[in-house]
C-alpha cells in the first residue's frame, strides 16, 4: 500500500476516534468543572453532596476517553466487529494508566488485527462461527496479552513521562506550546488539525497539565471574535452586508466556543483571513503563557474567565488576542487588495 | 436524463463543516443541472439517510468526509470520489466536476 494513502486513512481512522470522544469530553468535563467551581476542591474525594456527584459523574466520563477512543478507532478501521475488542482491550489499557496514548494504540492493534482476521477465508458453514466467536476471542486475547506482557508498561512510562513535562512545564516553552497550540486551533477552524490540538488538550486536561488544556481551550473563540471586531472596524469599506451580518453570529459563536464561526469569512478570502487567524490566536494564547495564567475547567475562552487563575490577566490575553487578528486581517484586506470595493455576494 | 449524484458529507465535530460541504454540493450540482442527493454524518447521526434505490440508481458518489463514512458498505461497487470536508466547503464546483470526470 502507498504510504501516503495509507497515512490518510490512518488521519481518518483518528478522527473518526475524536469524532466519537467529543461529546464525551464535552459532557464530562463541563460536569466536573461545575462540580469543582461551585464544590471547591474537597469534590475530589466526597459524594456526600450534589457537588461531589457531579464531580463523580464527570470523572467516570473523562476516565472513559481512552476507551472511547480505542473502540472508534478499532470501529473506523474494521466496522462492527473492531468495536467489542476494542472496549475490552481499551479499558485494560485505560486501568493500566496508559492514558490516551494507550488508546490510541489499543484501537489501532485491535482494529487492524480484526480487519485481517475477517480477510482470512473460511469454509462458508464456517463463517458464523468465525464472525461469532473467532475473531472477538482471538483480537481480544492477542491485543490484551500484548498489552499486559509487552507494551502496557512503556506507555505508562512515556504517559507520566509526558505528564510530568506537561504539568512541569513554564517560561519560554510553556509560551511557544500556547502559541503553536493556538495556531492549530485557529489554522482550519474546527478541521482536522484544529481536533489533533483539541485532542492534545483534553489528554494534558485530564491528567492535569493545566498549562496546555488553557492555550487550546483560551483559542476556540479568539478567531470567530477577531472576525466580529474586524468587522466593527473595518465596516462597509472592508466587508459585504452578509459578512457584516456573519460577524454578529461570530461574536455569539465566539461566546460560546464554536470556531467554526470563522469559516465564512475564511471561504471568502483565505489568503487574508487565515494567517490573520492563526497570528492573533497565537498570540493571544502565548501572551496568556507568559502572565503564567491557567483555569482548571474545560470552559472555553469567554466562559472561562471567572475561573482563571487570574481573571483580569486572563482577559487581558484574549483582548490582546482578538485586537491583533482584527486589526491584521483589515491592514491585509486594505492595502492588498486591488479591487478595494466590496463585492455583494 | 439528468445524471444523479449521491453524496455522505462527515466532519470530525459534525457541526459545521458536514453541513456547510453538504450545502455547496447541493448548489453547485443544482447549478449543473445535476440531481443530487446529500446524506449527512453529523453530531446528530445520519440524517437525509440515503436508500439502497437512491445508490444504486446513483451515477457516481461523492464522500466529503475527514471522518470513515459509516455503513459503507452500502456504496459497494459505486464509483466514488473521496475528498475532504474543507475542500469542498472552499470549491463545490471541483468535487462536482472531478464527480463527473470519473463516469465520464
Amino acid at each position: 500500500m502507498e504510504w501516503k494513502k495509507f497515512g490518510k486513512q490512518l488521519a481518518n481512522h483518528f478522527q473518526t476516534g475524536v469524532s466519537y470522544m467529543i461529546p464525551l469530553v464535552t459532557a464530562a468535563g463541563l460536569l466536573t468543572s461545575i462540580a469543582v467551581i461551585f464544590g471547591g476542591q474537597n469534590v475530589w474525594n466526597q459524594t456526600s453532596n450534589i457537588w461531589g456527584n457531579l464531580r463523580l459523574l464527570g470523572q467516570t466520563g473523562l476516565g472513559f476517553i481512552p476507551v472511547i477512543i480505542a473502540a472508534y478507532i478499532s470501529f473506523s478501521i474494521a466496522d462492527r466487529p473492531g468495536l467489542a475488542p476494542a472496549f475490552i482491550v481499551g479499558l485494560v489499557a485505560s486501568q493500566m494508566g496508559t492514558g490516551f496514548l494507550g488508546g490510541m494504540l489499543a484501537g489501532l492493534l485491535v482494529g487492524y488485527l480484526v480487519q485481517w482476521l475477517k480477510k482470512i477465508p473460511m469454509p462458508t458453514n464456517l463463517m458464523s462461527v468465525k464472525s461469532l466467536i473467532i475473531i472477538p476471542f482471538l483480537a481480544t486475547l492477542i491485543v490484551g496479552l500484548i498489552f499486559v506482557y509487552i507494551v502496557g508498561s512503556p506507555i505508562k512510562t512515556m504517559t507520566v513521562g509526558l505528564t510530568a513535562w506537561l504539568k512541569g512545564m513554564s517560561g519560554a516553552n510553556a509560551v511557544l506550546l500556547a502559541a503553536l497550540l493556538g495556531g492549530m486551533m485557529a489554522v482550519d477552524m474546527g478541521g482536522p488539525i484544529n481536533k489533533i490540538a483539541y485532542a492534545f488538550g483534553m489528554a494534558a486536561f485530564t491528567s492535569g497539565g493545566y498549562a496546555a488544556s488553557t492555550a487550546m481551550l483560551m483559542a476556540i473563540g479568539i478567531p470567530p471574535l477577531g472576525m466580529f471586531l474586524a468587522t466593527l472596524i473595518g465596516g462597509k469599506k472592508l466587508y459585504s452586508d452578509a459578512e457584516i451580518e456573519s460577524g454578529r453570529s461570530a461574536a455569539i459563536m465566539g461566546i460560546v466556543g464554536i470556531t467554526e464561526g470563522t469559516i465564512p469569512f475564511a471561504v471568502a478570502d483565505p489568503v487574508r483571513v487565515i494567517p490573520s487567524i492563526i497570528v492573533g490566536t497565537s498570540v493571544g494564547c502565548a501572551v496568556n503563557a507568559a502572565f503564567g495564567t491557567i483555569q482548571k475547567t474545560a470552559l472555553s475562552t469567554v466562559m472561562a474567565i471567572p475561573f482563571s487563575s487570574n481573571w483580569f490577566l486572563y482577559t487581558v490575553a484574549i483582548i490582546i488576542g482578538v485586537i491583533v487578528e482584527a486589526l491584521l486581517v483589515n491592514f491585509l484586506k486594505r492595502f492588498t487588495r486591488k479591487n478595494k470595493t466590496v463585492k455583494e455576494g | 436524463m439528468a445524471k444523479k449524484i449521491v453524496a455522505v458529507t462527515a466532519c470530525i465535530a459534525g457541526i459545521a463543516h458536514t453541513y456547510m460541504a453538504a450545502e455547496n454540493l447541493k448548489k453547485y450540482a443544482k447549478k449543473e443541472g445535476y440531481d443530487i442527493k446529500v446524506e449527512t454524518q453529523g453530531a446528530m447521526g445520519l440524517e437525509n439517510r440515503l436508500s439502497q434505490d437512491d445508490i444504486d440508481g446513483a451515477d457516481v458518489v461523492i464522500f466529503a468526509v475527514d471522518t470513515t463514512v459509516q455503513e459503507s458498505d452500502r456504496f459497494d461497487g459505486k464509483q466514488i470520489l473521496k475528498v475532504g470536508t474543507s475542500e469542498v466547503v472552499k470549491d463545490g464546483q471541483a468535487a462536482i466536476d472531478k464527480a463527473m470526470e470519473l463516469v465520464k
